[in-house]
């Protein structure tokens, strides 16, 4: 049974491009999954129509293989944690944590005695629960989103970009925390981000978006190691991305990827080049050399190999340094 | 220190306006009050205005004791909170259609708000005299009907009063509380939405409660300027049933004692200063943080 279905899904606003355009995938249960894509790429608009937040022009949405295309939000039990958090500024972290229970009908003893125990959960002090949201730091607030999403029981978790307003740190921290908690809940997720460490690290499976459209979809590391197209490979933050054009004086003849570790410098290697920069990366150093057709490409190299900025070396490609993109 | 000056240089103007044609006549209305009244020598074309270089509390000691006086005050402020709950009530629904209207339809709304406020005053109140007299299109219609036999008393009367000071408070009452509910983070009732909550307990416990300080402005104003109201009764109440402001104008113009006037005028002030005190302190605290 599929999690979350959606058939042939799209999206438009008045007089513009589609921000989703034709996209079907299939949710497993208990599944973390990723919709990575750089900023209007319009992931957080196909989560919005997961969530019954927007209405979609064409296509179907499933829950739990019920057709919920027309239902809205509040009777389709999916917990959102959102980007700004939505925290209610005149509850406490309590109050809002129990609020999808309180409007349920709920009892008072009943649902703060819930509250309480997801709040146990994400690790908020019993004296931090009765302050505001306002009185509550960055991390806290997001922790009291996150149990708030998940308090009513919901059959799914929807985040978009819940760290996105966290410092680095806290970010990282948070993310390992609401990997664990997922699986804890064994509930299904989807995230939306446009940091790749953060899908690459948090997914069970990625979605890569771009421009409306679903560019490629896989396990993290199908998605990073085989990419379907060069735009995928660019967004993962590959650096040594060919199209075909570029692709062509390396004597490849498609677009490639191709693996800095991999590459080698040498004085008879058969591509001419010229090192253009050297920067130290701790365990090797990464090289950009230029080739003769104007091509910049990374090498990284160990450090006994030293290499002297304007120096002309020969770049070696061994097969196993290319990825072939889009088979 | 030299910013702070700079900043007195380009407030100077209006204090000086506000000190001059507020504080200034305040104080002198305080003064006139305090004169005893009606004389042959006093100021004024045939005299009897008041006697000029008095002091006397004689003003404050009648007003005190006079059942008339009171009865006044007692129907002033009734109307203003009459007239400002009815604003509210009106004005709320209003207000929140408002802010669920598309983002191209908003200026267009707000527009048909302010429009009835660019027309004269008493090209508004004379056209209202018009729609409500005995045989205007209210009464015709509800006679036609046979809803009703004889024509209801829609003016000189407490309920044309009390239509006409609405309806010239009401979009105040609307742009105060429409412009607390743009302030309010939509996602907040999407987000209670997402949790389950129905469109009525979204309105009830996120809208409403964060409106709150909003609506409460908007009681405020509507309160403050209801109890000044002067052309609605004056043009559409009942002689018997007359605010302070109409007795003000009476006391001066066809009563002659202006001491008596700005007593009452002084009354008038003290109350308003009060009701803006209270609400002041009593004003709901705000949970819509700074964006």
């Amino acid at each position: 049974m599929a999690a979350v279905r959606l058939d042939h899904l799209s999206c438009g606003f008045t007089g513009g491009t589609l921000a989703v355009d034709d996209v079907s995938f299939e949710l497993a249960a208990g599944e973390f999954f990723c919709l990575l894509g750089p900023s209007g790429s319009g992931k957080s608009t196909l989560l919005r129509l997961i969530g019954g937040y927007l209405p979609p022009n064409s296509g179907r949405v499933f829950i739990h293989d019920r057709d919920v295309t027309h239902v809205p939000p509040e009777k389709r039990n999916a917990g959102m944690v959102f980007q700004n958090y939505a925290l209610f500024p005149h509850l406490n972290a309590l109050d809002n944590v129990a609020f999808g229970l309180r409007v349920k009908g709920v009892a008072k003893k009943e649902r703060e005695a819930k509250a309480n125990e997801m709040l146990d959960w994400v690790g908020l002090t019993p004296d931090e629960r009765r302050r505001r949201p306002a009185q509550l730091s960055g991390g806290q607030q997001q922790r009291v989103a996150l149990a708030r999403a998940l308090a009513f029981d919901p059959s799914l978790l929807m985040l978009d970009e819940p760290f996105a307003n966290l410092d680095r740190s806290l970010r990282e921290r948070l993310r390992e925390e609401m990997g664990d908690v997922q699986r804890r809940a064994g509930i299904t997720a989807i995230l939306v981000t446009h940091d790749r460490d953060e899908a690459l690290a948090l997914g069970d499976r990625i979605a890569v978006m771009n421009h409306g459209k679903l560019l490629q979809i896989g396990t993290p590391e199908q998605v990073y190691r085989e990419p379907q197209s060069t735009t995928v490979a660019t967004f993962l933050g590959h650096r040594n991305v060919l199209d075909v054009a570029a692709a062509k004086p390396c004597g490849l003849d498609r677009s490639a990827l191709l693996w800095p570790e991999k590459l080698r410098l040498h004085r008879d290697g058969h591509l001419p080049a010229v090192v253009r920069r050297i920067v130290y990366a701790g365990s090797h150093r990464v090289n950009t050399v230029q080739l003769d057709s104007g091509l910049e490409l990374e090498v990284h190299t160990a450090h006994d190999a030293l290499h002297q900025i304007g120096e002309r070396v020969g770049l070696e490609i061994p097969p196993d340094a290319i990825t072939p993109i889009g088979l | 220190m030299k910013k702070s000056s700079r900043a007195w240089c380009w407030a100077a103007p209006s204090v000086l306006l506000l000190v001059s044609l507020l504080l200034w006549p305040m104080i002198y209305l305080v003064r006139l009050s305090l004169n005893e009244g009606g004389s042959k020598s006093g100021f004024g074309i045939g005299g009897s205005f008041y006697k000029p270089g008095t002091w006397t509390l004689e003003v404050y000691r009648t007003l005190a004791t006079e059942h008339y006086f009171w009865q006044v005050t007692w129907f002033t402020v009734w109307l203003g909170f009459f007239v400002a709950a009815m604003c509210v009530l009106l004005g709320y629904p209003v207000a929140h259609y408002l802010w669920q209207l598309p983002r191209r339809w908003k200026p267009l709304a707000l527009a048909c708000v302010i429009i009835p406020k660019l027309s004269n005053l008493l090209v508004t109140i004379y056209g209202l005299k018009m729609i409500l007299g005995d045989h205007g299109p209210v009464n015709e219609t509800l006679m036609t009907l046979g809803i009703i036999k004889e024509p209801l008393a829609l003016q000189h009367s407490v309920t044309g009063v009390v239509i006409g000071k609405t309806l010239l408070v009401l979009p105040y009452t609307i742009l105060l509380i429409w412009a607390g509910l743009e302030r309010l983070d939509r996602t907040l009732i999407s987000a209670a939405r997402g949790l389950g909550a129905t469109g009525w307990q979204t309105f009830s416990r996120v809208t409403l409660p964060l409106s709150l300080p909003a609506l409460a402005a908007g009681a405020l104003i509507s309160l403050i300027w209801a109890l000044g109201a002067f052309i609605s009764p004056y043009l559409l109440g009942s002689p018997e049933q007359i605010t302070l402001a109409v007795d003000v104008q009476r006391q001066m113009f066809e009563n002659l004692h202006w001491p008596r006037a700005a007593g009452e005028g002084v009354a008038m002030l003290l109350t308003l200063a009060l009701i803006a005190g209270a609400g002041a302190l009593l004003r709901p605290k705000s949970h819509v943080l700074p964006r």
